[in-house]
């Protein structure tokens, strides 16, 4: 591998990667207020909020994300909806992958047995002293390695949105392949810095997981 | 030449795990023919000895011989021996015969699948005359109708049959057998315990590891009794179970035989 | 608004390369079977350094995005003398892809394949070869058929990226067309309703096997 080259245009691929930690963090934390907008109309007791949010969890399911990101990028503007690529890209992570995000808040809240909050609400805490100090704490733990599988799913997928031209990462890598003519070693060195990030972040979560379920372990 | 050479000899096998030594210098010879049961306390070295026996789990020094053939070893030009390649190992292993107390049936394949497997796959017989090899084997544990059916969808007892069936099919110079109603329901040990009577009445050779000392006493030709990874006592069963000269020994058929008449108190 | 003629257009073009996506996806579901249970094999049985080689391309296709990947091999083939070949490279990305999550779905099956089941075969003389081919794999792949058929779900919705090395699979083709036509909702809207009832049939078949499979096991 050429490291001069590398080295010539690394202030570029440099932006191009702090774009997609941005879009991915944004993109991470929408889909995280999003999904629990899904939950709560889920939960809402409300029959047709909880088909809707059915039928749009099937829809994602089984819709491809670039598809996804042809829809709202090509057919909104048909509709009068014209966004930025930016704002497209974002808002096609988000859709995507909030239900994901959902299943994983769905999941958590399910797991904590009904009959601790009861027992909070008996000493007289409050619901929401009850969601704050017993259903948040416990859920953190069982929420935080699916939400790492997911939150990789999302870093990975944002590279799609290089096919829009958003400026992040992948797309700067085409960029400069565009320019060198070394497509091969530069998509490797993309591929090398995307695992980087991803483990970095992946054994940061693991570790942090560790700690909020330390209670686990006097067990 | 091959008359006097019994079925299978142990000889001063020894097996360590780290710093425990489940097996401490057993030594056993079984003829052709003879049916051999092996009792002993839970713990003892029992399931351990049959492993060693058929290299399942190589002792850690000891020789055993199969015939006149050395299990698992080789002797170099310099005498020295050394372990046996694997496809050699593989040969001798299919002249021995297992069954085991959780029986161990490969529940993707049919009743008749699980007997055909062997005589196949290590043997090289063609469907055909593995088919043919195992109707026979099904019907001599009667099992005949159970043929097509899948293991989940067999009782303990039926399962247990196909599993010496298929055991039989490699038409094995000896079988052993790890406990084989251990697992099962009292009301279905019967039915084993019968297919093996059978098998110890066509002088089939034998080693048992077994808890029931009925069985014991009507089909072994010898009862072997070990404790903590010894052979404390042997002989005959009348011998040994009516009058057992080992303390140890004693105290276990005490207690057994307390057991099972406790427990045949309770069932009447 | 939504323009009909141009739909019935662009019909026929959208089917021939919906068959485009299919192939892709049959042929990169083949190839994500073959690495994965190659790579399973090497993970479990005690080839030296097996386990390492598989562990480190679980992690590499897990960490980076499947898009850089086809790249690579898009761009590695011809160095490998193969040149040209798009669906080629395509087909290997996915496959290779997938292989990463085929291993860990077999994985965790073939481990809870009993030991007893692979000494009994071992005590009857079979080889390693023939107790992983005859006895593990066989009930590891039944165990599994319903997450693989996830799994190959995912594989179906990575296709249209593909498109990237312009094989004209139906996202690709929609791209084309809609370019050409200057509207969109025609021809995105059909492939993404397309894209969602073959995916929701692959669910059903998941179901389907799933329950077939609890019928075989109690
Ligand atoms: N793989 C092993 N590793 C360590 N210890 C073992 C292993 N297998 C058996 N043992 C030990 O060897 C002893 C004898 O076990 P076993 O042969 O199963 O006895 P038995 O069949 O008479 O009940 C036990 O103390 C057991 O814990
Ligand atoms: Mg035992």
């Amino acid at each position: 591998m050429d490291l001069e080259q590398i080295l010539k245009y690394a202030p570029l691929l440099l932006e191009g990667l702090k774009v997609t930690i941005i879009i991915s963090t944004a993109g991470i934390l929408l889909s995280i207020v999003t999904g629990a907008v899904l939950v709560a109309m889920q939960r809402s007791g409300i029959r047709p909020l909880a088909v809707i949010v059915r039928i749009y969890t099937e829809i994602i399911l089984g819709i491809p994300i670039l598809v996804l990101l042809y829809v709202i990028y090509f057919v909104l503007p048909d509709i009068g909806l014209r966004l930025s690529e930016l704002a497209a890209g974002l808002l096609t992570l988000t859709l995507y992958y909030s239900p994901y995000m959902a299943e994983i808040m769905r999941g958590a809240i399910d797991a904590i047995p009904s009959g601790q909050l009861e027992a909070a609400r008996s000493v007289g805490m409050s619901r929401l002293q009850a969601a704050r100090r017993i259903t948040v704490p416990q859920a953190l733990g069982l929420i935080i390695p699916p939400l790492t599988g997911i939150s990789i799913g999302l870093v990975k997928d944002s590279a799609i949105l290089s096919i829009i031209s958003v400026h992040e990462f992948a797309f700067e890598t085409k960029q400069v392949v565009a320019r060198t003519y070394a497509p091969f070693e530069f998509w490797t060195f993309a591929a090398i810095c995307y695992w980087t990030i991803l483990f970095v972040w992946e054994n940061g979560m693991r570790s942090l997981e560790r700690r909020v379920t330390r209670y686990r372990e006097a067990r | 030449m091959t008359k006097n050479v019994p079925a299978i000899r142990a000889e001063h096998l020894v097996k360590t795990f780290g710093d425990l030594e489940v097996l401490s210098d057993i030594s056993l010879e079984v003829a052709k023919g003879e049916v051999v049961c092996v009792l002993g306390p839970s713990g003892s070295g029992k399931s351990t000895l049959l492993r060693c026996l058929n290299w399942l789990s190589p002792p850690t020094s000891g020789t055993v011989w199969i015939g006149d053939e050395m299990l698992g070893m080789e002797r170099d030009a310099n005498g020295t021996p050394r372990p046996l390649g694997d496809a050699r190992l593989r040969r001798q292993r299919s002249r021995i015969g297992m069954v085991f107390q959780s029986f161990n049936l490969w529940p993707h394949r049919t009743a008749i699948g699980n007997v055909m497997e062997g005589p196949m796959i290590v043997r090289g017989l063609s469907k055909n005359e593995a088919r043919e090899r195992a109707e026979v084997l099904l019907d001599r544990v009667g099992l005949q109708d159970k043929a097509t059916s899948y293991p989940a969808k067999l009782s303990g007892g039926q399962q247990q049959r196909v599993a010496i069936a298929r055991a039989l099919a490699m038409e094995p110079e000896i079988l052993l057998f790890d406990e084989p109603t251990s697992a099962l329901d009292p009301e279905l040990v019967g039915e084993v315990l019968d297919v093996m009577q059978a098998l110890a009445e066509q002088r089939t050779t034998m080693i048992v590891v077994t808890h029931e000392i009925g069985f014991a006493s009507e089909a072994a030709d010898r009862i072997v009794f070990m404790d903590e990874g010894s052979i404390i006592e042997e002989g005959a069963p009348a011998d040994f179970l009516s009058s057992p000269r080992e303390q140890r020994s004693r105290q276990f058929l005490d207690r057994y035989l307390k057991r099972t008449s406790f427990t045949s108190f309770a069932s009447c | 608004m939504f323009n009909l003629d141009l739909f019935y257009e662009s019909v026929p073009i959208l089917a021939s390369a919906a068959i485009v996506t299919v192939e892709l996806t049959v042929c990169s579901v083949i190839l994500s079977l073959l690495f994965g249970t190659i790579s399973v094999m090497l993970q479990l049985s005690k080839i030296p350094g097996g386990y390492w080689l598989s562990r480190t391309y679980v992690s590499i296709m897990r960490g980076t995005p499947l898009l850089v990947q086809l790249f690579v091999v898009f761009f590695g083939l011809p160095l490998l003398g193969i040149k040209g070949q798009a669906f080629l490279a395509a087909a290997v990305a996915i496959g290779l892809n997938s292989g990463a999550y085929t291993t860990e779905i077999l994985r965790a099956a073939v481990q809870n394949v009993p030991e007893g089941q692979i000494e009994a075969a071992r005590a009857m003389g079979m080889s390693t070869r023939q107790i992983w081919f005859r006895v593990i794999l066989p009930q590891a792949f039944v165990v599994s058929l319903p997450a693989l058929t996830s799994e190959f779900t995912i594989v179906l919705k990575s296709t249209p990226l593909a498109s990237v090395v312009a094989v004209t699979e139906l996202t690709y083709a929609g791209v084309v067309i809609q370019a050409r036509a200057f509207s969109a909702v025609e021809i995105f809207l059909p492939i993404a309703v397309g894209y969602v009832l073959i995916a929701l049939s692959f669910t059903q078949v998941s179901r389907w096997l799933e329950r077939r499979f609890r019928l075989l096991h109690t």
